[in-house]
């Protein structure tokens, strides 16, 4: 990350800036404390749960009782979800055949596109461009039934490319993407073309190096996105054996709350992994973008 | 900077491991329990087209061609109306069948045995008479082969002590049993303190003379002389004679948390672990038996599944959904195999007496999967649906029946299931026939989703006729039937007559004023569900629909109900310890069962739900203590379920049609799943005449207790008569009571006016209401 | 038209054609459709002219809807905008920490719906963490139901934000990692502090990465629709029935059409505002010899 370091050599401190870092701490506070809550009632036996959570789980009239550690830590609901719950395997696995090549397919078909608009003048473009955005505006319930009907008359139903499929020519992708290539410098690349490179060169010789935060930003986001997928799979997929992982995560029932706390945080942990592989590239994008001045 | 690139590339390092692992576990753990439920594994409609599921471990493969029909296999004629004991193949591999005398009055105990000569039965007369001890008085429990080639047979005594006996049979030189000696003796009385002794629920002898004896957690391993080996642990089961494990020459097999479970005889440890998928998930009974070559055999509702040894890939032979295996109207009670890939079962009925057995036998031409299939759809499970659906199949065997149904892991559905499900029919497809129970079937109407079947009726109420009363609540004023119940069920009071009246209006109920309150403490919620339930037509009944004037009675008659009685919005743990039977389960209809409380005198109005005799068996015992008590329906209103439709878009229309004409036939209706009476006529009659003498239950907590016995012809009839009295149906709009609990919660508080909750819900029913404009 | 432009041209076919084919067929293809159900009447078959738009129009729980899908949206977007913004130029330029602020910031996006809802009841709920703190305070009784009430817009903007600043805030460093060192050189060499170099460096920059954010918040604003859901069910307060809902409502009766032409006019209303907005950032822009699609 570049470091924008406004007081070099000034030892005052910029009010702005100072209250910033408490403020950041707040908000981390903020955002750690559910997760810790969460974290907390996964690793609790299911009867302190109960007896600490009666009245959001519906069970009696009782006042929380809320704890960021458990009184009597106890692994059982994750060895329950990962031991004795074949069905999550099945389901994670589900998940991992829907959504890896989905992101292959968008940096392939998605890629090259977003380029396109970024870079390359041609008629139409600023029309097609704002209806691949106006594409994106639209909650999935409305076009659910249309889109069932194209996918049948294919008939991907009931399969996993009916989701990988679409997925793949989403236009989220594409819009993150040209962002991200509009920001390349323009002098790197007349550079390429007073080296001669045609126009496919250009695109992988500097195109790709410079796009390199939007490419991996729409490829983290788009993964977090299809991970948590709810509605497409539940339309698609008939055949609970094709279910992905998001599925899984059963609404918080009295006698299964701590392997639903349990689930949420597995499923959590890819889209992490992946985001924390993905930070570095960020960071190597940058720093490998040869400008220099 | 350069440690910060160093340090950053091992977290990447890390980070990229950890994900490699994780998606490695995920890779091994899905191919390991990579499995199809036998049950509900998707069945190609293309004739002989091999389904082989790729993987290993649990899942399930199925033939092309062949299939097993299931033929009646008869009892002999001296076993009708008795008790089934056992069956097995005993010695030379002759199938051999055990009877007792079913109990009666005088205490006669006795009981037969039948050995089968191929094409039938032929009884070894004065068998029980020859092996039985002189003393104590033992009644017949069980009979079985041992591996070592003996008979044995346990027995309970009858002296009133109730002690479990085994004995081994004696016999002669030609083979004929004689006597009997007792084993383990001792083993089996009560402890010190204990009023009951051991009573395993199967017992086999091994190979050795060895026995083992089943125990609710674990089998225990003895020999003969008393000493005990080793004991082996497996899934709870409980009292019934089921047998989740069996034994043999080296190993003992048996039903486990995690599957099947090979366990070693020489020294008790496990061997191995089969996960099996087809296990019923709330705990259903397995049967296992041994296939002769070290594989095992699973029955249960799914059908016949087989292992081979050493194998994990379960072949599932015998589909059980195509007949009387996946009736939900029966309980398997013995299942074993023949010679010549033949199969032998027993089932009882669910009443517990009658029982019956069949035979399969393979048939090799017939197509291994039915090349016609109709689907039937409901949001939540339901066994008339799946009685049907095996009667169905029984009588069209070229036709599969697949029941699907919108429940999640967790019984719930949600709003998912139905915009899924509606993207179906939008389309086009969809299941053939629709059970409508909680989906918006008046949007389906209007939108002519729905069949019309008139027709359908109008030839079942020429052949098996339906309740008129229901026939015409569901008619169209043009004539049309889009959908009708398969089931009802009633309110029904017991309570002196002011009580009664009190019932008959919203103000009625409030300005009751009896020595005890009208109804028992509850919550709220519950309240609203019954009032709405039993004045239906006061408030949503009349042409202008729920106004904000009759809210605001209803919510102050609910709130006066409840000051009377101590009503709260939820119960803290504290409250439900201090008050018996008080609880925060919410009733479908706000109505739970309260025949009890009005006998301990709680309240001045016993209502219940009605669903079947069985049902009304404890508030007729009730009734039966006060005799200055009246019993009688509310309102004369009726709660219908089960509704059936058939899909417009359907590819089987005939099939389909047939398939709600099987929902109303008598075999399907005079069935008895807690789901509501029949509305076939004759189901009825048959219904009011059956008499289950023997079925006893009880309630109680705390000091209080109660039981009842079937109630009496005449109270059976009291019942049905009842049946006749009803002539408005109610269907509570869910989204609407949903409003009204929410939006009264602060008003029961105290904390608003019923004006002012009132105008919040009229506002949030004016929004459901404008949606629909 | 020079060798350049056609070779440019050229590429541009080639390197647009994949992604125009599928999303002609996976996107434009189904919305067609939908513009067409508009069109017709509920079983999908008679056509009805304008009707389902006099209908729709003229819907009560349709104005509801759009009324408060706006105010949420004009409620929300903003505060998140400057709030997320304001977090990553504060993350950009802490030295410590920085990644564990990041990552910390960013979790809120994945973790799934239905797992976090619980806790938020325990927090807000009539005995909830919340109600217990104010009454600890207040010494007096608090058991306000924050979902079911005046307060529910508040939980689902709060809920909102919790969720979605990390989104917003990814998109942001992206944007300010692409900005050169040169320039915060250049600035500093002006004599320019802190607050000015954001005015002048920063903040001219990011005027794409605005573009991006803007829009994906207002997508992201109808996502909101299953936290909502999972909190407050099917009919919630007043105050947050939002369109998402309606649809959802109309999808379980099977109003297609109603639906279909609420979407074709949701559609439409976000192509006037979006041409509204980038015309009016359109105006300053193409100073810096950016160009863009926008």
């Amino acid at each position: 990350m570049k470091e924008f370091y406004p007081y070099k050599n000034k030892q005052r401190k910029n009010r702005f800036l100072s209250v910033g870092t408490f403020i950041l701490m707040v908000s981390a506070f903020l955002v750690w404390f559910p997760l810790l809550l969460m974290v907390a009632a996964s690793l609790m036996p299911e009867d302190e749960l109960l007896w600490r959570y009666l009245s959001p789980l519906g069970i009696a009239k009782a006042p929380v009782r809320i704890s960021l550690l458990p009184s009597y830590p106890s692994c059982e609901a994750f060895i329950e979800l990962l031991l004795r719950s074949p069905g999550f395997f099945v389901m994670f696995w589900n998940s991992c055949i829907q959504v890896f090549p989905m992101l292959l397919g968008q940096l392939f078909v998605g890629t090259p596109a977003a380029w396109t608009f970024a870079r390359l003048d041609f008629p139409g473009r600023q029309w097609l461009f704002r209806l691949y955005v106006l594409l994106m505006v639209l909650p999935f319930q409305v076009t659910q039934v249309s889109n069932y009907l194209v996918l049948d008359q294919m008939n991907l139903l009931n399969s996993h490319l009916s989701l990988i499929l679409p997925g793949i020519w989403s236009t989220f992708p594409v819009f993150i993407m040209t962002r991200s290539f509009e920001a390349a410098p323009k002098a790197l690349l007349e550079a390429a073309y007073l080296d001669g490179a045609g126009e496919v060169r250009a695109f992988f010789l500097v195109g790709i190096p410079t796009g390199y935060p939007g490419i991996v930003t729409a490829l983290v986001l788009g993964f977090i996105d299809a991970w948590n997928t709810l509605e497409q799979p539940i339309a698609y997929l008939k055949d609970m054996q094709l279910w992905p992982l998001s599925l899984y995560l059963p609404d918080i029932v009295q006698d299964k709350a701590a392997v639903a706390f349990a689930a949420g945080i597995v499923m959590m942990i890819p889209p992490v992994l992946l985001y924390l592989n993905g930070e570095g590239k960020l960071e190597q994008g940058i720093a490998s973008s040869g400008v220099k001045e | 900077m350069k440690k910060q690139l160093q340090k950053g590339k091992l977290r990447k390092r890390l980070a990229a491991l950890l994900v490699g692992l994780s998606l490695t576990a995920g890779i091994l753990g899905g191919c390991q329990k990579n499995q199809s439920n036998p049950g509900e594994s998707q069945f190609e409609q293309e004739e002989g087209r091999e389904q082989a599921e790729s993987g290993t471990g649990g899942s399930i493969t199925e033939r092309a061609k062949g299939r097993y029909v299931e033929k009646e296999l008869p009892a002999p004629e001296e076993a009708k109306g008795e008790s089934f004991l056992s069956l097995f193949r005993g010695q030379d591999g002759i199938l051999e069948l055990y009877t007792s005398i079913r109990e009666n009055p005088e205490g006669k105990t006795g009981a037969r045995r039948f050995l089968w000569q191929g094409d039938e039965w032929m009884q070894d007369e004065g068998w029980w008479e020859r092996v039985k001890p002189e003393e104590p008085p033992l009644a017949l429990r069980r009979v079985f082969f041992g591996l070592d080639g003996k008979y044995y047979f346990s027995g309970m005594t009858t002296d009133g002590s109730y002690i479990y006996h085994l004995y081994q049979i004696k016999e002669d030189e030609t083979g004929t049993a004689i006597g009997s000696s007792e084993l383990l003796g001792d083993l089996f009385y009560p402890k010190q303190g204990n009023s009951y002794g051991w009573i395993p629920p199967k017992t086999e002898v091994g190979a050795e003379g060895n026995i083992l004896l089943y125990s609710t957690e674990e089998a225990v391993y003895y020999r003969p002389d008393g000493t005990k080996l080793f004991a082996m642990e497996k899934a709870w089961g409980g009292s019934s004679e089921d047998s989740e494990g069996y034994l043999t020459d080296r190993e003992f097999v048996t039903r486990t948390d995690q599957g099947v479970t090979r366990y070693s005889l020489d020294n008790g440890q496990k061997i191995e672990t089969i996960f099996y998928e087809g296990l019923n998930q709330y705990g259903e009974g397995l049967h296992l038996f041994d296939d002769g070559t070290g594989g095992i055999y699973a029955v249960n509702r799914n059908g016949l599944a087989h292992v081979n040894a050493g194998g994990s890939l379960w072949e599932l032979i015998i589909d059980g959904s195509m007949n009387t295996m996946g009736m939900e109207s029966c309980f398997l009670t013995e299942f074993l195999a023949g010679d010549n890939e033949e199969y032998y079962g027993v089932f009882t009925k669910n009443t517990g007496h009658d029982f019956f057995m069949v035979q399969y036998i393979y048939d090799p031409d017939m197509e291994a999967v039915p090349p016609t299939a109709i689907t039937v759809y409901s949001l939540k499970d339901n066994s008339t649906v799946r009685q049907a659906a095996a009667l169905f199949q029984q009588a069209y065997p070229h036709v599969r029946v697949e029941v699907l149904n919108g429940e999640n892991q967790n019984g719930d559905v949600s709003e998912d299931t139905i915009r899924a499900l509606n993207t179906e029919l939008l389309s086009g497809k969809g299941a053939d026939v629709l059970i409508l129970d909680e989906l918006p079937f008046e949007s389906y109407q209007e939108k002519e989703i729905l069949m019309d079947l008139r027709q359908v009726f109008e030839k079942i109420q020429k052949e098996s006729p339906l309740m008129e009363q229901v026939i015409g609540d569901f008619t169209q004023e043009d004539g049309a039937i889009y959908a009708m119940p398969a089931r009802i069920s009633l309110p029904v009071a017991i309570g002196e007559h002011p009580a009664i009246q009190a019932l008959s209006g919203l103000d009625e109920m409030a300005a009751y004023g009896g020595e005890h309150p009208l109804f028992r403490m509850d919550n709220y919620e519950n309240f609203l569900r019954r009032a709405a339930c039993l004045q239906y037509q006061e408030l949503f009944g009349r042409e202008e629909g729920l106004t904000e004037m009759k809210l605001v009675k209803y919510l102050e008659t609910v709130k006066a109900l409840g000051d009377k009685c101590g009503a709260k919005a939820v119960f803290t743990q504290e409250e439900m310890e201090q008050y018996p039977g008080i609880s925060n389960y919410i009733a479908p209809f706000g109505i739970k069962g309260n025949a009890t409380n009005f006998d301990q005198s709680f309240c001045d109005c016993g209502d219940e739900v009605f669903d079947g005799v069985e049902s009304a068996m404890i508030p007729m015992a009730v009734w039966r203590k006060h005799p200055e008590a009246v019993l009688s329906t509310i309102n004369n209103i009726y709660f219908p379920s089960t509704l059936a439709g058939v899909n417009q878009a359907t590819k089987q229309p005939e099939l389909a049609q047939e398939f709600v004409a099987m929902l109303f036939s008598l075999d399907v209706q005079k069935e008895y799943f807690h789901d509501g009476f029949p509305v076939n006529i004759q189901a009825q009659q048959e219904n009011c005449a059956y008499d289950n003498g023997d079925l006893y239950i009880g309630t109680g907590y705390g000091e209080y207790d109660i039981s009842a016995g079937w109630p009496s012809l005449e109270e059976r009839q009291k019942i049905y008569a009842l049946l006749k009295e009803v002539s408005f149906p109610v269907m509570l709009d869910e989204t609407v009571m949903e409003m009204i609990i929410s939006g009264s919660q602060d008003y029961f508080a105290g904390k608003i006016t019923s004006a002012q909750a009132a105008s919040a819900i009229g506002r949030q029913l004016a929004l459901y209401q404008a949606e629909q404009e | 038209m020079n060798r350049r432009q056609r070779r440019k041209n050229v590429t541009a076919g080639l390197f647009l054609a994949p992604s125009l084919c599928g999303v002609c067929l996976f996107s434009v293809l189904p919305f067609g459709d939908v513009v067409r159900r508009s069109f017709l009447d509920a079983r999908g078959y008679a056509f009805v002219g304008m009707q389902n738009f006099r209908i729709v129009w003229g819907n009560g729980a349709f104005r509801l809807a759009v009324a408060n899908t706006l105010r949420f949206m004009i409620t929300v977007i903003p505060v998140l905008f400057v709030f997320s913004l304001y977090l990553s130029i504060l993350i950009a330029q802490s030295k410590k920490g920085q990644r564990l602020f990041r990552i910390s910031l960013v979790l809120p996006i994945v973790i799934p719906a239905a797992a976090i809802i619980l806790v938020w009841k325990i927090l807000f709920c009539t005995d909830g963490f919340f109600n217990q703190v104010l009454s600890f305070i207040s010494k007096r009784k608090w058991d306000l139901d924050w979902v079911n009430g005046q307060t529910a817009f508040l939980v689902l903007t709060v809920t909102y934000l919790w969720k979605n600043t990390g989104y917003d805030l990814l998109l942001w460093l992206a944007g300010l990692s692409a900005i050169p060192e040169s320039l915060y050189d250049a600035a500093r060499v002006d004599g320019a502090g802190s607050l000015a170099q954001i005015r002048y460096v920063i903040l001219p920059c990011l005027r794409g990465t605005m573009g991006l954010v803007m829009v994906l918040s207002v997508v992201n604003s109808f996502r909101v629709y299953r936290e909502a859901y999972l909190l407050a069910g099917s009919y919630p307060d007043l105050s947050i029935y939002m369109l998402p809902h309606l649809f959802s409502h109309w999808f379980i009766t099977l109003d297609v059409q109603k639906m279909s032409t609420a979407a074709v006019m949701l559609v439409v209303g976000a192509g006037i505002a979006m041409g509204i907005f980038y015309a009016i950032v359109a105006g300053i822009k193409h100073k810096d010899g950016h160009f863009s699609a926008f």
